[in-house]
């Protein structure tokens, strides 16, 4: 790759659209986008591409007839004129927020979560739960669903969805905000010691997802435990090792990231959330950065794919590819989308699955809400935004074909985290599903038998 | 611009800006070290100071005389001491300020902040300036970075580059600066090369020219002399001055006698000497 080369394309495509500036419209997001797929390949450094999208934006502001009012720093009515180039600490051009949010909520953390229970701790397996606790949730009754329980480097803790049991309403973030969602939860195991469990993690519209740590650390081979919610009824529970791991495959594969990033187009194309119009411009981008030889298949099977999709304009130079070159979990028909059934329900799966780019994943579990279906992971070896590092996660039924996912909800600690991955198309009426993970290094496939309950 | 209580001259010769109305520039500036308050001008100059090698002048500032880039002094934004914290609304809405101290994280954020308002600051004065401070404060910026190693990668040298001779291009012979392509620093012997490819709307046209064009050529508005394209100077002066300029893409560049005049901004205007 080349550095130079890929900033020269980038500032070029910046005075191109700083030419249009004087026009109805100058499209700062293509430079935006570029200046992003090129950072996130490695190409270019990300101060660098922030700082050009930065000279842009000024560039274009100080070209555009801006209504009085909205001028940086207008003078108010009454005010004396002033000189210039006196210091103004407080002036900036964007505004910007010092909340820190998951892509659909807040994030939130109890006391005795994993920000202070940082320390060494035996690992255990995975173990899948179904059990579903009725809890306070904000102020509203809500529904607390164990999807499984662990101990990884950060102590034990259960995964968890929690979720308002008048499923229609969204649960109602304003009054979270800042606060606990899960009070004072406690845990009594099989010998009769008692616990503490705190939540951390992300909510949303569609309820809260993260984990429930434990404090003090449990012994090995708990057998059950009951929770409890401030004082009242215990919801006793099993906790039986896992059975057996069902079969793995994994497929060796050697992507650049130039092609790793294309493909994540893929899939935002597929459920709905990804460019289109200009990834011609991201593949012209990759290609002057000599970040993805021209030789690459990826280029054509995204264009036959935004062609399938009825995506016109998409400005991929390549010729599309032929179906049989296009892969097979691409071909997912979002057309073919219903509810999710059953709704309401969970199916636990609690797998670890082989590391794949250095993350190691575990499938916790498939919940459907009354409008999606989520797939909860866990997720060891995050070096960076959780988003950026996490391998695409496609799904497939027996009767429907494949579905892909996007992640709509995390949290993360150090180099752990948990992860909600929206499925789309909502999984309805399966009992059995395959999961494919596919990384830069290499794709792994497992087949999983669903019990709803 | 407006100093104080009142309007000042600011002027640039030969490279220098100068204040007539501060004669010791320097005291006023020990007074200020001392508590006093500094003057607009002489704010101004340090300012200028500042950025007479910064690269993003030339992602920022007007690509041609066309380019009209006007800032208000009123536009200027609101200063405040040292170390407050708080935000400023392009809309003027309301502000939440803090005071006490700060954890580091945020004083890390707000030393950001700071930074860009001080960038910001310092853009508008200067732009406020008007086109003919503009023009120069170019110049100063293209000279500084034509005098760096050639072996340094410059990207924003060449984009800016690009971005100015596309548009003398498109008024030398009307080509869209679309079709300007691959342009890129001349490093060797001689003025640099032109060349032109294809035909109608798969015309590309190419320069290679030194960075020092930006500076000698264009900042001093001689990129056209009549309806030839400047690809260097031979004899520097003003308002005569003898320059190689080519009369079309791919023409051997032919030696050209100019004569300057100044429009109403103070911006030279040339022509070819009769």
């Amino acid at each position: 790759m080349d550095s130079e080369r890929a900033e020269t394309h980038l500032r070029r495509i910046a005075e191109a659209e700083l030419r249009r500036a004087l026009s109805p419209a100058p499209d700062l997001h293509r430079v935006m986008l570029v200046g992003r797929a090129l950072t996130k390949v490695g190409a270019l450094d990300e101060g660098i591409a922030d700082a050009i999208q930065a000279d842009l934006e000024m560039a274009v502001a100080l070209r555009q007839p801006l209504p009085p009012q909205l001028r940086p720093g207008q003078r108010r009515q009454g005010q004396p004129r002033r000189g210039p180039g006196r210091s103004a600490t407080g002036a900036a051009y964007r505004n910007s927020s010092t909340i820190t949010a998951t892509a659909t909520g807040i994030t939130v953390t109890a006391a005795g979560s994993l920000q202070s229970r940082r320390r060494a701790t035996v690992p255990e397996p995975l173990v899948p739960l179904t059990a579903r606790i009725p809890v306070a949730l904000g102020g509203d009754n809500g529904q607390l669903r164990l999807l499984a329980y662990s101990r990884t480097s950060t102590g034990a803790w259960f995964a968890v969805h929690a979720w308002n049991s008048r499923t229609a309403d969204p649960v109602r973030r304003s009054r979270h905000f800042g606060h606990s969602v899960l009070d004072d939860l406690t845990m009594t195991d099989d010998a009769g010691n008692g616990y503490r469990l705190g939540f951390s993690g992300g909510g949303g519209p569609d309820g809260y997802v993260g984990c429930l740590t434990i404090s003090p650390e449990p012994p090995l081979g708990l057998r059950w435990a009951e929770i409890s919610q401030s004082g009242g009824p215990a919801t006793r529970f099993r906790l039986d090792p896992p059975g057996a791991m069902p079969p793995v495959m994994v497929t060796r594969s050697a992507l650049t990231p130039a092609e790793h990033l294309l493909i994540g187009y893929a899939t935002s194309i597929l459920n709905g959330s990804g460019p289109t119009a200009l990834l011609g411009d991201v593949v012209t981008a990759l290609r002057a950065a000599g970040a993805l030889s021209p030789l690459s298949p990826v280029p054509g099977q995204l264009a036959a794919l935004c062609e399938h999709g009825g995506f016109a304009g998409h400005g991929i130079d390549a010729p599309p590819a032929p179906g049989n070159e296009i892969p097979e979990h691409w071909l997912s028909d979002s057309r073919a989308a219903s509810l999710p059934y059953p709704a309401d329900k969970g199916a636990a799966i609690a797998v670890t699955l082989p590391e794949v780019d250095g993350i190691r994943l575990s499938l916790l579990g498939l919940t459907n809400t009354k409008q999606d279906t989520l797939l909860h992971v866990h997720v060891v070896g995050v070096t960076q935004d959780i988003r950026d590092s996490m391998p695409f996660v496609w799904l497939r039924d027996e009767s429907h074909g494949w579905r892909t996912t996007r992640i709509s909800g995390w949290s993360r600690h150090d180099d752990e985290g948990f992860a909600r991955l929206s499925v789309w198309p909502p999984l309805s009426r399966c009992s059995a599903a395959d999961v494919l993970i596919c990384g830069q290094s290499a794709e792994v496939r497992v087949s999983l038998a669903l019990d709803w309950r | 611009m407006p100093c104080g209580q009142g309007t000042h001259p600011l002027r640039w010769d030969t490279g220098i800006v100068q204040l007539p109305s501060h004669p010791d520039a320097e005291a006023e500036l020990v007074l200020a070290a001392l508590g006093g308050e500094k003057p607009g001008c002489v704010r101004l100059a340090e300012i200028w100071a500042r950025h007479t090698d910064d690269l993003s002048v030339l992602g920022i500032w007007p690509r041609s005389a066309e380019d009209r880039v006007t800032v208000d002094w009123d536009s200027i934004p609101e200063p405040q001491a040292a170390g407050q914290s708080g935000w400023t609304t392009l809309s003027g809405g309301a502000v939440p300020h803090s005071s006490g101290r700060q954890p580091p994280g945020r004083q890390a954020m707000q030393a950001e902040i700071e930074r860009t308002a001080q960038r910001t600051t310092d853009v508008l004065s200067l732009l406020a300036l008007g086109p003919g401070f503009q023009m120069r404060l170019s110049g100063h910026v293209a000279a500084a970075q034509a005098t760096l190693s050639t072996t340094m990668p410059r990207p924003a040298l060449e984009t800016a580059l690009i971005g100015r001779i596309a548009l003398v291009a498109e008024k030398w012979i009307g080509i869209d600066p679309d079709q300007v392509k691959n342009v890129t620093l001349h490093t060797g012997e001689g003025w640099g090369s032109s060349r032109m490819s294809g035909r109608g709307e798969e015309r590309e046209l190419a320069f290679s020219l030194p960075a020092s064009w930006l500076a000698s050529v264009w900042a001093c508005g001689l990129a056209l002399a009549g309806r030839q394209l400047v690809v260097a100077v031979t004899r520097a002066g003003w308002p005569d001055a003898q320059v190689l300029a080519l009369r079309a893409p791919g023409a051997e560049p032919a030696l050209l006698d100019v004569h300057g005049t100044a429009d109403a901004d103070g911006s030279p205007v040339w022509e070819a000497a009769r």
